[in-house]
Protein backbone atom coordinates (compact mmCIF):
# COMPACT_ATOMS: atom_id res chain seq x y z
CA UNK A 1 0.00 0.00 0.00
CA UNK A 2 1.81 3.05 -1.16
CA UNK A 3 1.25 6.42 1.10
CA UNK A 4 -1.56 7.90 -0.92
CA UNK A 5 -3.09 4.88 -0.59
CA UNK A 6 -3.05 4.60 2.75
CA UNK A 7 -4.29 8.64 3.01
CA UNK A 8 -6.68 8.10 1.08
CA UNK A 9 -8.27 4.97 2.56
CA UNK A 10 -7.87 6.52 5.59
CA UNK A 11 -10.08 9.51 4.40
CA UNK A 12 -12.79 7.10 3.43
CA UNK A 13 -12.86 5.39 6.54
CA UNK A 14 -11.67 2.30 4.87
CA UNK A 15 -9.19 -0.23 6.51
CA UNK A 16 -5.40 0.33 6.12
CA UNK A 17 -2.39 -1.77 6.99
CA UNK A 18 -0.92 1.40 9.24
CA UNK A 19 -1.82 4.23 10.33
CA UNK A 20 -0.97 7.28 7.58
CA UNK A 21 1.45 9.70 9.18
CA UNK A 22 2.41 13.29 8.53
CA UNK A 23 5.00 14.95 10.85
CA UNK A 24 5.57 18.92 10.85
CA UNK A 25 8.82 20.09 11.86
CA UNK A 26 9.11 23.80 12.92
CA UNK A 27 12.56 24.90 11.15
CA UNK A 28 13.38 26.14 14.79
CA UNK A 29 13.01 22.15 15.82
CA UNK A 30 16.28 21.62 13.04
CA UNK A 31 18.01 24.28 14.02
CA UNK A 32 17.97 22.89 17.68
CA UNK A 33 18.60 19.11 17.18
CA UNK A 34 20.81 19.71 14.11
CA UNK A 35 21.87 16.65 12.05
CA UNK A 36 20.52 14.26 14.70
CA UNK A 37 17.28 15.42 14.08
CA UNK A 38 18.00 14.95 10.46
CA UNK A 39 19.19 11.51 10.81
CA UNK A 40 15.87 10.94 12.53
CA UNK A 41 14.00 12.09 9.61
CA UNK A 42 15.86 10.06 7.49
CA UNK A 43 15.68 6.49 9.37
CA UNK A 44 11.78 7.00 9.36
CA UNK A 45 11.41 8.53 5.99
CA UNK A 46 9.40 5.72 4.43
CA UNK A 47 6.87 5.75 7.59
CA UNK A 48 5.69 9.68 6.46
CA UNK A 49 3.01 8.93 4.03
CA UNK A 50 2.45 12.81 3.42
CA UNK A 51 4.89 15.11 1.24
CA UNK A 52 3.78 19.20 1.57
CA UNK A 53 5.06 21.74 -1.15
CA UNK A 54 4.56 25.42 -0.54
CA UNK A 55 5.23 28.10 -3.34
CA UNK A 56 5.07 31.82 -4.18
CA UNK A 57 4.14 33.81 -0.64
CA UNK A 58 3.02 31.27 1.37
CA UNK A 59 5.32 30.48 4.56
CA UNK A 60 8.99 29.09 4.11
CA UNK A 61 9.12 29.24 0.42
CA UNK A 62 11.54 32.03 1.21
CA UNK A 63 13.18 32.73 4.40
CA UNK A 64 11.98 35.70 5.97
CA UNK A 65 9.28 34.28 7.90
CA UNK A 66 11.48 32.11 9.95
CA UNK A 67 14.08 34.58 10.70
CA UNK A 68 15.19 37.36 13.42
CA UNK A 69 13.75 40.66 12.74
CA UNK A 70 11.10 42.16 10.50
CA UNK A 71 10.37 42.38 7.40
CA UNK A 72 7.59 43.40 5.13
CA UNK A 73 5.18 40.73 3.58
CA UNK A 74 3.98 41.09 -0.34
CA UNK A 75 0.43 42.55 1.01
CA UNK A 76 2.30 45.54 2.82
CA UNK A 77 2.37 44.49 6.71
CA UNK A 78 5.37 45.14 8.62
CA UNK A 79 6.43 41.35 10.43
CA UNK A 80 8.32 41.34 13.70
CA UNK A 81 10.19 38.00 14.46
CA UNK A 82 12.05 37.43 18.01
CA UNK A 83 12.68 33.41 17.58
CA UNK A 84 15.17 31.53 14.19
CA UNK A 85 12.84 28.61 12.93
CA UNK A 86 9.37 30.05 14.46
CA UNK A 87 7.30 32.45 12.51
CA UNK A 88 6.86 35.74 14.03
CA UNK A 89 3.42 38.38 14.62
CA UNK A 90 2.24 41.29 12.18
CA UNK A 91 3.20 44.06 14.28
CA UNK A 92 2.27 47.04 11.65
CA UNK A 93 -0.73 45.84 9.55
CA UNK A 94 -1.17 47.68 6.00
CA UNK A 95 -4.43 48.47 6.98
CA UNK A 96 -4.50 50.04 10.44
CA UNK A 97 -6.23 52.62 8.82
CA UNK A 98 -8.68 51.78 6.48
CA UNK A 99 -7.69 55.13 4.34
CA UNK A 100 -4.80 52.77 3.30
CA UNK A 101 -7.24 50.64 0.79
CA UNK A 102 -8.14 53.65 -1.00
CA UNK A 103 -5.78 52.91 -4.58
CA UNK A 104 -4.50 50.43 -2.83
CA UNK A 105 -3.13 47.56 -5.36
CA UNK A 106 -3.67 43.89 -4.75
CA UNK A 107 -0.89 41.61 -4.55
CA UNK A 108 -2.79 38.98 -6.55
CA UNK A 109 -0.95 40.11 -9.75
CA UNK A 110 2.34 39.36 -8.85
CA UNK A 111 1.37 36.56 -6.96
CA UNK A 112 0.08 35.53 -10.58
CA UNK A 113 3.86 36.83 -11.93
CA UNK A 114 5.80 34.62 -9.49
CA UNK A 115 3.72 31.68 -9.68
CA UNK A 116 3.87 31.56 -13.75
CA UNK A 117 7.60 31.76 -12.99
CA UNK A 118 7.50 29.29 -10.38
CA UNK A 119 5.44 27.07 -11.73
CA UNK A 120 8.14 24.39 -14.19
CA UNK A 121 10.46 23.65 -11.00
CA UNK A 122 7.25 23.21 -8.86
CA UNK A 123 5.51 20.78 -11.42
CA UNK A 124 8.94 19.16 -11.78
CA UNK A 125 9.11 18.55 -7.59
CA UNK A 126 5.79 17.26 -7.42
CA UNK A 127 6.44 14.69 -10.80
CA UNK A 128 9.22 13.54 -8.62
CA UNK A 129 7.42 13.23 -5.62
CA UNK A 130 4.90 11.34 -6.84
CA UNK A 131 7.49 8.53 -7.71
CA UNK A 132 7.72 7.98 -4.08
CA UNK A 133 3.60 7.40 -3.67
CA UNK A 134 3.18 9.42 -0.95
CA UNK A 135 0.12 11.85 -0.63
CA UNK A 136 0.85 15.36 -1.64
CA UNK A 137 -0.45 18.59 -0.28
CA UNK A 138 0.09 21.87 -1.40
CA UNK A 139 -0.24 25.36 -0.70
CA UNK A 140 -1.78 26.99 2.75
CA UNK A 141 -4.78 29.22 2.54
CA UNK A 142 -5.88 30.97 5.33
CA UNK A 143 -8.90 33.64 5.41
CA UNK A 144 -9.10 34.70 8.92
CA UNK A 145 -5.33 34.96 9.57
CA UNK A 146 -4.57 37.27 6.11
CA UNK A 147 -7.61 40.12 7.35
CA UNK A 148 -5.66 39.64 10.81
CA UNK A 149 -2.22 40.25 8.88
CA UNK A 150 -3.88 43.03 6.54
CA UNK A 151 -6.26 44.99 9.29
CA UNK A 152 -4.37 44.21 12.95
CA UNK A 153 -5.89 41.38 15.04
CA UNK A 154 -7.39 43.86 17.70
CA UNK A 155 -8.80 45.59 15.06
CA UNK A 156 -10.46 43.19 12.43
CA UNK A 157 -11.85 41.84 16.25
CA UNK A 158 -14.02 44.86 16.68
CA UNK A 159 -14.83 45.44 12.99
CA UNK A 160 -16.89 42.01 13.40
CA UNK A 161 -18.25 42.93 16.30
CA UNK A 162 -19.60 46.35 14.95
CA UNK A 163 -19.72 44.82 10.88
CA UNK A 164 -18.27 48.03 9.84
CA UNK A 165 -18.95 47.98 6.41
CA UNK A 166 -14.99 48.47 5.13
CA UNK A 167 -14.70 45.19 6.75
CA UNK A 168 -16.76 43.64 3.88
CA UNK A 169 -14.87 45.29 1.25
CA UNK A 170 -11.46 43.45 2.70
CA UNK A 171 -12.92 40.14 2.84
CA UNK A 172 -13.29 40.99 -0.88
CA UNK A 173 -9.94 41.89 -1.23
CA UNK A 174 -8.44 38.49 0.21
CA UNK A 175 -11.14 36.53 -1.55
CA UNK A 176 -10.39 37.74 -4.88
CA UNK A 177 -6.30 36.81 -4.31
CA UNK A 178 -7.71 33.42 -2.62
CA UNK A 179 -9.73 32.59 -5.74
CA UNK A 180 -6.72 32.94 -7.91
CA UNK A 181 -4.32 31.31 -5.14
CA UNK A 182 -6.73 28.25 -4.73
CA UNK A 183 -7.32 27.68 -8.62
CA UNK A 184 -3.29 28.14 -9.57
CA UNK A 185 -2.62 25.11 -6.74
CA UNK A 186 -5.63 23.36 -8.11
CA UNK A 187 -3.79 22.85 -11.14
CA UNK A 188 -1.23 20.92 -10.00
CA UNK A 189 -0.59 17.54 -9.40
CA UNK A 190 -1.32 17.91 -5.44
CA UNK A 191 -4.02 15.44 -4.23
CA UNK A 192 -5.15 18.07 -0.69
CA UNK A 193 -5.30 21.82 -0.54
CA UNK A 194 -4.60 22.44 3.06
CA UNK A 195 -6.52 25.13 5.23
CA UNK A 196 -4.85 26.79 8.52
CA UNK A 197 -6.81 29.45 10.80
CA UNK A 198 -6.96 29.65 14.28
CA UNK A 199 -10.24 29.48 15.68
CA UNK A 200 -9.94 28.95 19.15
CA UNK A 201 -8.58 30.20 22.62
CA UNK A 202 -7.88 27.53 24.94
CA UNK A 203 -11.18 27.37 26.34
CA UNK A 204 -13.88 28.35 23.66
CA UNK A 205 -14.29 29.85 20.16
CA UNK A 206 -12.21 33.07 19.34
CA UNK A 207 -15.92 34.88 18.31
CA UNK A 208 -19.45 34.02 18.49
CA UNK A 209 -20.19 30.52 16.20
CA UNK A 210 -23.81 33.06 14.90
CA UNK A 211 -21.18 35.00 13.34
CA UNK A 212 -18.53 32.28 12.23
CA UNK A 213 -21.26 30.91 10.27
CA UNK A 214 -23.12 34.28 8.93
CA UNK A 215 -20.12 35.68 8.01
CA UNK A 216 -16.85 32.74 7.21
CA UNK A 217 -18.41 29.83 6.94
CA UNK A 218 -19.62 30.99 2.97
CA UNK A 219 -16.21 32.22 2.05
CA UNK A 220 -14.67 28.66 3.05
CA UNK A 221 -17.42 27.33 1.51
CA UNK A 222 -16.84 28.95 -2.09
CA UNK A 223 -12.50 28.13 -1.59
CA UNK A 224 -13.88 24.45 -0.51
CA UNK A 225 -16.20 23.65 -3.87
CA UNK A 226 -13.50 25.05 -6.23
CA UNK A 227 -11.20 22.89 -4.41
CA UNK A 228 -13.57 19.91 -4.53
CA UNK A 229 -14.49 20.66 -7.55
CA UNK A 230 -11.23 20.19 -9.21
CA UNK A 231 -10.71 16.96 -7.71
CA UNK A 232 -8.74 17.54 -4.48
CA UNK A 233 -9.36 17.05 -1.10
CA UNK A 234 -9.45 19.76 1.98
CA UNK A 235 -7.67 19.73 4.88
CA UNK A 236 -7.64 22.23 7.48
CA UNK A 237 -6.26 23.18 10.73
CA UNK A 238 -7.14 25.30 13.25
CA UNK A 239 -5.61 25.32 17.30
CA UNK A 240 -8.03 26.13 20.02
CA UNK A 241 -11.01 24.69 21.60
CA UNK A 242 -13.22 24.44 18.09
CA UNK A 243 -15.33 21.40 19.30
CA UNK A 244 -18.43 23.92 18.13
CA UNK A 245 -17.26 23.93 14.60
CA UNK A 246 -16.51 20.50 13.92
CA UNK A 247 -20.51 19.74 12.44
CA UNK A 248 -20.11 22.60 10.60
CA UNK A 249 -16.89 21.70 8.68
CA UNK A 250 -18.17 17.97 8.41
CA UNK A 251 -21.13 19.78 6.59
CA UNK A 252 -19.17 21.77 4.46
CA UNK A 253 -17.05 18.97 3.24
CA UNK A 254 -14.00 19.20 5.19
CA UNK A 255 -11.96 15.65 4.34
CA UNK A 256 -9.51 16.26 7.38
CA UNK A 257 -9.13 18.44 10.41
CA UNK A 258 -5.82 19.52 12.28
CA UNK A 259 -7.09 20.46 15.71
CA UNK A 260 -5.89 20.30 19.31
CA UNK A 261 -7.89 17.46 20.53
CA UNK A 262 -6.69 17.45 23.93
CA UNK A 263 -7.73 20.83 24.78
CA UNK A 264 -10.78 19.71 23.89
CA UNK A 265 -10.68 15.87 24.99
CA UNK A 266 -10.40 13.41 23.35
CA UNK A 267 -12.91 11.13 24.40
CA UNK A 268 -15.29 14.30 24.42
CA UNK A 269 -14.30 14.58 20.60
CA UNK A 270 -14.35 11.10 19.73
CA UNK A 271 -17.86 10.31 20.97
CA UNK A 272 -19.48 13.08 18.89
CA UNK A 273 -17.33 12.97 15.63
CA UNK A 274 -15.43 10.19 14.97
CA UNK A 275 -16.33 8.58 11.87
CA UNK A 276 -17.43 11.51 10.30
CA UNK A 277 -14.60 13.40 9.88
CA UNK A 278 -10.81 12.13 9.48
CA UNK A 279 -9.07 13.84 12.12
CA UNK A 280 -4.93 14.32 10.89
CA UNK A 281 -3.29 14.49 14.48
CA UNK A 282 -2.23 15.37 16.53
CA UNK A 283 -0.97 14.59 19.62
CA UNK A 284 -0.70 17.59 22.47
CA UNK A 285 2.22 19.65 21.94
CA UNK A 286 1.77 21.95 24.14
CA UNK A 287 2.19 19.10 26.96
CA UNK A 288 2.81 15.57 25.69
CA UNK A 289 5.10 16.30 23.43
CA UNK A 290 7.84 18.97 24.94
CA UNK A 291 7.55 17.56 28.35
CA UNK A 292 6.13 14.20 28.31
CA UNK A 293 8.22 10.90 27.84
CA UNK A 294 8.26 8.57 24.96
CA UNK A 295 5.83 6.19 26.75
CA UNK A 296 3.25 8.97 27.01
CA UNK A 297 3.94 9.99 23.54
CA UNK A 298 2.23 6.96 22.25
CA UNK A 299 0.32 5.98 24.82
CA UNK A 300 -1.25 9.22 23.23
CA UNK A 301 -1.28 7.98 19.94
CA UNK A 302 -2.99 4.68 21.40
CA UNK A 303 -5.94 6.54 22.74
CA UNK A 304 -6.01 8.34 19.12
CA UNK A 305 -6.13 5.02 17.42
CA UNK A 306 -8.79 3.67 19.77
CA UNK A 307 -10.64 6.55 20.04
CA UNK A 308 -11.22 8.49 16.50
CA UNK A 309 -9.98 5.09 14.37
CA UNK A 310 -13.53 3.98 12.85
CA UNK A 311 -13.52 1.15 10.02
CA UNK A 312 -9.68 1.04 10.12
CA UNK A 313 -9.79 4.52 9.14
CA UNK A 314 -10.55 8.34 10.30
CA UNK A 315 -7.12 8.89 11.56
CA UNK A 316 -3.81 10.70 10.28
CA UNK A 317 -0.95 10.14 12.99
CA UNK A 318 0.39 13.47 12.67
CA UNK A 319 2.19 16.28 15.14
CA UNK A 320 4.30 18.87 14.91
CA UNK A 321 7.95 19.02 16.15
CA UNK A 322 9.07 22.47 17.94
CA UNK A 323 12.57 23.01 19.40
CA UNK A 324 11.34 22.04 22.95
CA UNK A 325 10.25 18.65 21.75
CA UNK A 326 13.43 15.91 23.10
CA UNK A 327 14.57 13.37 20.31
CA UNK A 328 13.20 10.70 22.26
CA UNK A 329 9.78 11.94 22.00
CA UNK A 330 10.38 12.82 18.19
CA UNK A 331 11.88 9.21 17.99
CA UNK A 332 8.88 7.96 20.21
CA UNK A 333 6.60 10.30 17.82
CA UNK A 334 7.80 8.27 14.60
CA UNK A 335 6.75 4.69 16.64
CA UNK A 336 3.88 5.36 18.09
CA UNK A 337 1.46 4.65 15.00
CA UNK A 338 2.62 0.89 14.68
CA UNK A 339 0.01 -1.00 16.49
CA UNK A 340 2.09 -3.81 17.47
CA UNK A 341 4.66 -1.66 18.64
CA UNK A 342 2.46 0.18 21.08
CA UNK A 343 0.42 -2.34 22.43
CA UNK B 1 -34.21 54.31 32.45
CA UNK B 2 -31.35 55.96 34.51
CA UNK B 3 -28.38 57.70 32.63
CA UNK B 4 -25.86 55.39 34.42
CA UNK B 5 -28.28 52.03 33.56
CA UNK B 6 -27.74 53.46 29.66
CA UNK B 7 -24.42 54.06 30.04
CA UNK B 8 -23.64 50.20 31.59
CA UNK B 9 -25.76 49.00 28.43
CA UNK B 10 -24.52 51.18 25.56
CA UNK B 11 -20.79 49.83 26.76
CA UNK B 12 -21.85 46.29 26.86
CA UNK B 13 -23.09 46.76 22.65
CA UNK B 14 -20.00 48.58 22.53
CA UNK B 15 -21.29 51.78 21.09
CA UNK B 16 -18.29 53.84 22.53
CA UNK B 17 -19.23 57.27 20.82
CA UNK B 18 -22.52 56.96 22.65
CA UNK B 19 -20.93 55.69 25.88
CA UNK B 20 -18.71 58.73 25.75
CA UNK B 21 -21.91 61.53 25.17
CA UNK B 22 -23.88 59.83 28.06
CA UNK B 23 -20.28 59.97 30.16
CA UNK B 24 -20.04 63.96 29.78
CA UNK B 25 -24.05 64.19 30.04
CA UNK B 26 -23.90 62.73 33.49
CA UNK B 27 -20.99 64.75 34.40
CA UNK B 28 -23.26 68.04 33.26
CA UNK B 29 -25.57 66.79 35.13
CA UNK B 30 -23.44 66.89 38.21
CA UNK B 31 -23.24 63.11 39.23
CA UNK B 32 -19.88 62.46 41.04
CA UNK B 33 -17.41 60.90 38.70
CA UNK B 34 -16.66 57.98 40.68
CA UNK B 35 -20.13 57.21 40.69
CA UNK B 36 -20.69 57.16 36.90
CA UNK B 37 -17.13 55.05 36.76
CA UNK B 38 -18.58 52.28 39.24
CA UNK B 39 -22.26 51.95 38.64
CA UNK B 40 -21.61 52.58 34.77
CA UNK B 41 -18.54 51.89 32.74
CA UNK B 42 -17.51 49.22 35.47
CA UNK B 43 -20.89 47.53 36.32
CA UNK B 44 -21.03 47.49 32.32
CA UNK B 45 -17.82 45.70 32.06
CA UNK B 46 -18.87 43.30 34.81
CA UNK B 47 -21.91 42.29 32.90
CA UNK B 48 -19.65 41.89 29.89
CA UNK B 49 -16.84 40.01 32.19
CA UNK B 50 -19.48 37.49 33.23
CA UNK B 51 -20.68 37.18 29.86
CA UNK B 52 -17.41 36.36 28.34
CA UNK B 53 -16.55 33.64 30.94
CA UNK B 54 -19.89 32.12 29.89
CA UNK B 55 -19.51 31.90 26.28
CA UNK B 56 -22.45 34.07 25.66
CA UNK B 57 -20.28 36.67 24.26
CA UNK B 58 -16.61 36.70 22.75
CA UNK B 59 -13.18 38.40 21.76
CA UNK B 60 -14.75 40.65 19.39
CA UNK B 61 -17.63 41.76 21.73
CA UNK B 62 -15.32 42.33 24.86
CA UNK B 63 -13.09 44.19 22.99
CA UNK B 64 -15.94 46.97 21.57
CA UNK B 65 -17.20 46.75 25.20
CA UNK B 66 -13.59 47.71 26.59
CA UNK B 67 -12.91 50.59 23.79
CA UNK B 68 -16.35 51.97 24.79
CA UNK B 69 -15.17 51.98 28.40
CA UNK B 70 -12.30 53.83 27.36
CA UNK B 71 -13.84 56.31 25.74
CA UNK B 72 -15.82 56.75 29.06
CA UNK B 73 -12.83 56.80 31.42
CA UNK B 74 -10.96 59.63 29.45
CA UNK B 75 -13.47 62.06 30.17
CA UNK B 76 -13.25 60.66 34.04
CA UNK B 77 -9.31 60.45 34.70
CA UNK B 78 -9.28 63.94 35.41
CA UNK B 79 -12.02 64.45 38.01
CA UNK B 80 -11.46 61.56 39.77
CA UNK B 81 -7.91 62.71 39.60
CA UNK B 82 -9.36 66.02 41.16
CA UNK B 83 -11.75 63.90 43.79
CA UNK B 84 -8.32 62.74 45.03
CA UNK B 85 -9.96 58.76 43.78
CA UNK B 86 -7.38 56.49 43.35
CA UNK B 87 -7.61 52.91 41.68
CA UNK B 88 -8.12 50.00 44.07
CA UNK B 89 -4.67 48.57 42.58
CA UNK B 90 -2.12 48.66 40.61
CA UNK B 91 -0.82 46.31 38.22
CA UNK B 92 1.77 45.49 35.44
CA UNK B 93 1.20 43.05 32.80
CA UNK B 94 2.99 42.01 29.62
CA UNK B 95 4.06 39.45 27.15
CA UNK B 96 7.30 37.60 28.33
CA UNK B 97 10.68 37.40 27.06
CA UNK B 98 10.82 35.99 23.38
CA UNK B 99 7.45 35.83 23.14
CA UNK B 100 4.94 38.30 20.68
CA UNK B 101 1.58 37.74 20.93
CA UNK B 102 -0.39 40.37 23.18
CA UNK B 103 -4.27 39.45 22.47
CA UNK B 104 -4.57 37.45 25.73
CA UNK B 105 -2.51 39.84 27.79
CA UNK B 106 -4.94 42.88 26.14
CA UNK B 107 -7.93 40.91 27.16
CA UNK B 108 -6.37 40.74 31.06
CA UNK B 109 -5.67 44.41 30.44
CA UNK B 110 -9.29 45.00 29.83
CA UNK B 111 -10.73 43.26 32.09
CA UNK B 112 -8.59 44.68 34.73
CA UNK B 113 -9.43 48.09 34.11
CA UNK B 114 -12.94 46.76 33.93
CA UNK B 115 -12.74 46.07 37.66
CA UNK B 116 -10.83 49.37 38.43
CA UNK B 117 -7.94 48.38 38.86
CA UNK B 118 -4.77 50.40 37.28
CA UNK B 119 -2.69 48.88 34.69
CA UNK B 120 0.53 49.69 33.59
CA UNK B 121 0.72 48.00 29.89
CA UNK B 122 4.60 46.22 29.22
CA UNK B 123 3.67 45.28 25.95
CA UNK B 124 5.35 42.44 24.63
CA UNK B 125 8.92 40.77 24.67
CA UNK B 126 9.07 41.86 28.29
CA UNK B 127 12.36 40.74 30.32
CA UNK B 128 12.13 39.52 33.86
CA UNK B 129 13.89 42.62 35.14
CA UNK B 130 11.68 44.69 32.74
CA UNK B 131 8.80 43.37 35.43
CA UNK B 132 10.47 43.89 38.38
CA UNK B 133 11.70 47.50 37.55
CA UNK B 134 8.23 48.38 36.47
CA UNK B 135 6.95 47.02 39.87
CA UNK B 136 9.13 48.40 42.14
CA UNK B 137 9.51 52.12 40.28
CA UNK B 138 5.74 52.38 39.88
CA UNK B 139 4.40 50.70 42.63
CA UNK B 140 2.54 47.76 41.28
CA UNK B 141 1.23 44.90 43.46
CA UNK B 142 0.47 42.47 41.03
CA UNK B 143 2.92 41.60 38.34
CA UNK B 144 0.77 39.74 35.29
CA UNK B 145 2.52 37.67 33.00
CA UNK B 146 1.34 35.94 29.48
CA UNK B 147 3.05 33.58 27.32
CA UNK B 148 1.28 31.92 23.92
CA UNK B 149 3.92 29.78 23.30
CA UNK B 150 5.80 26.49 25.31
CA UNK B 151 9.15 27.74 24.37
CA UNK B 152 8.61 30.88 26.63
CA UNK B 153 6.42 30.07 29.71
CA UNK B 154 9.73 28.92 31.39
CA UNK B 155 10.63 32.51 31.36
CA UNK B 156 7.78 33.81 33.82
CA UNK B 157 9.99 31.08 36.48
CA UNK B 158 12.85 33.51 35.85
CA UNK B 159 10.46 36.49 36.78
CA UNK B 160 9.51 34.45 39.67
CA UNK B 161 13.53 34.18 40.72
CA UNK B 162 14.10 37.72 39.74
CA UNK B 163 11.54 39.15 42.27
CA UNK B 164 13.07 37.33 44.67
CA UNK B 165 16.48 38.14 44.16
CA UNK B 166 15.47 41.88 44.15
CA UNK B 167 13.34 41.54 47.38
CA UNK B 168 10.14 42.12 46.19
CA UNK B 169 8.66 38.56 46.34
CA UNK B 170 7.03 39.06 49.35
CA UNK B 171 5.39 42.29 48.51
CA UNK B 172 4.27 41.93 44.81
CA UNK B 173 1.94 39.00 43.64
CA UNK B 174 2.98 37.02 40.25
CA UNK B 175 0.11 36.48 38.12
CA UNK B 176 0.41 33.66 34.93
CA UNK B 177 -1.53 32.66 31.98
CA UNK B 178 -1.40 32.05 28.50
CA UNK B 179 -2.68 29.11 26.54
CA UNK B 180 0.37 26.51 27.36
CA UNK B 181 0.43 27.53 30.72
CA UNK B 182 -1.65 24.99 33.76
CA UNK B 183 -2.64 25.55 37.07
CA UNK B 184 0.44 23.20 37.88
CA UNK B 185 2.77 25.04 35.78
CA UNK B 186 1.62 27.63 37.99
CA UNK B 187 2.95 26.05 41.13
CA UNK B 188 5.87 24.66 39.31
CA UNK B 189 7.10 28.26 39.17
CA UNK B 190 6.36 29.74 42.83
CA UNK B 191 3.91 32.03 41.06
CA UNK B 192 0.80 32.80 43.18
CA UNK B 193 -2.33 32.66 40.69
CA UNK B 194 -2.99 31.22 37.58
CA UNK B 195 -6.66 32.06 35.75
CA UNK B 196 -7.80 29.96 32.48
CA UNK B 197 -9.55 33.24 31.18
CA UNK B 198 -9.60 37.26 30.96
CA UNK B 199 -12.48 37.29 33.21
CA UNK B 200 -11.03 35.16 36.06
CA UNK B 201 -7.81 36.64 35.87
CA UNK B 202 -9.48 40.73 36.44
CA UNK B 203 -11.91 38.43 39.16
CA UNK B 204 -8.34 36.79 40.77
CA UNK B 205 -6.41 39.61 40.78
CA UNK B 206 -8.81 41.54 42.93
CA UNK B 207 -9.08 39.07 45.47
CA UNK B 208 -5.57 39.08 45.72
CA UNK B 209 -5.26 43.12 46.55
CA UNK B 210 -7.92 42.65 49.06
Amino acid sequence: MTGRERVLRALNFEPTDRVPMDIWVLPAARLAHGEAFAQLQKRYEDRIDIMSFVGPFDHGFTPEYYTVGTFTDPWGSVWRNLQPGVVGEVKQPVFADYEAMRGYVSPKAEFLRQWEQHKPALEQQLREARKTGKFLIGGWVSVFERLQFLRGTEDLYCDIALEEPELFGLIELVMDYLRAYVDAWAQMDVDAIPFGDDWGTQISLLISPVTWVKLFQPLYQELFDRIHAAGKKVFFHSDGYIFDLYPHFIEMGVDAINSQLWCMGVEKVAEQFAGKITFWGEISRQNTLPNGTPEDVKASARKMMQLLRVNGGGLIGQSEMNRDVPLANVQAFYEAWDEEETK
Amino acid sequence: MSILTDISENLQRGKAKIVKELVQQAIDEGIPANQILEEGLLGGMNVVGEKFKANEIFVPEVLVAARAMNMGTTLLKPLLAQSGVKATGKVCIGTVKGDLHDIGKNLVRMMMEGKGLEVVDLGVDVSPEQFIDAAKNQGCQIICCSALLTTTMGVMSEVVEAAKTAGIRESVKIMVGGAPVTEAFCQQVGADCYTADAASAAEAAVKLLA
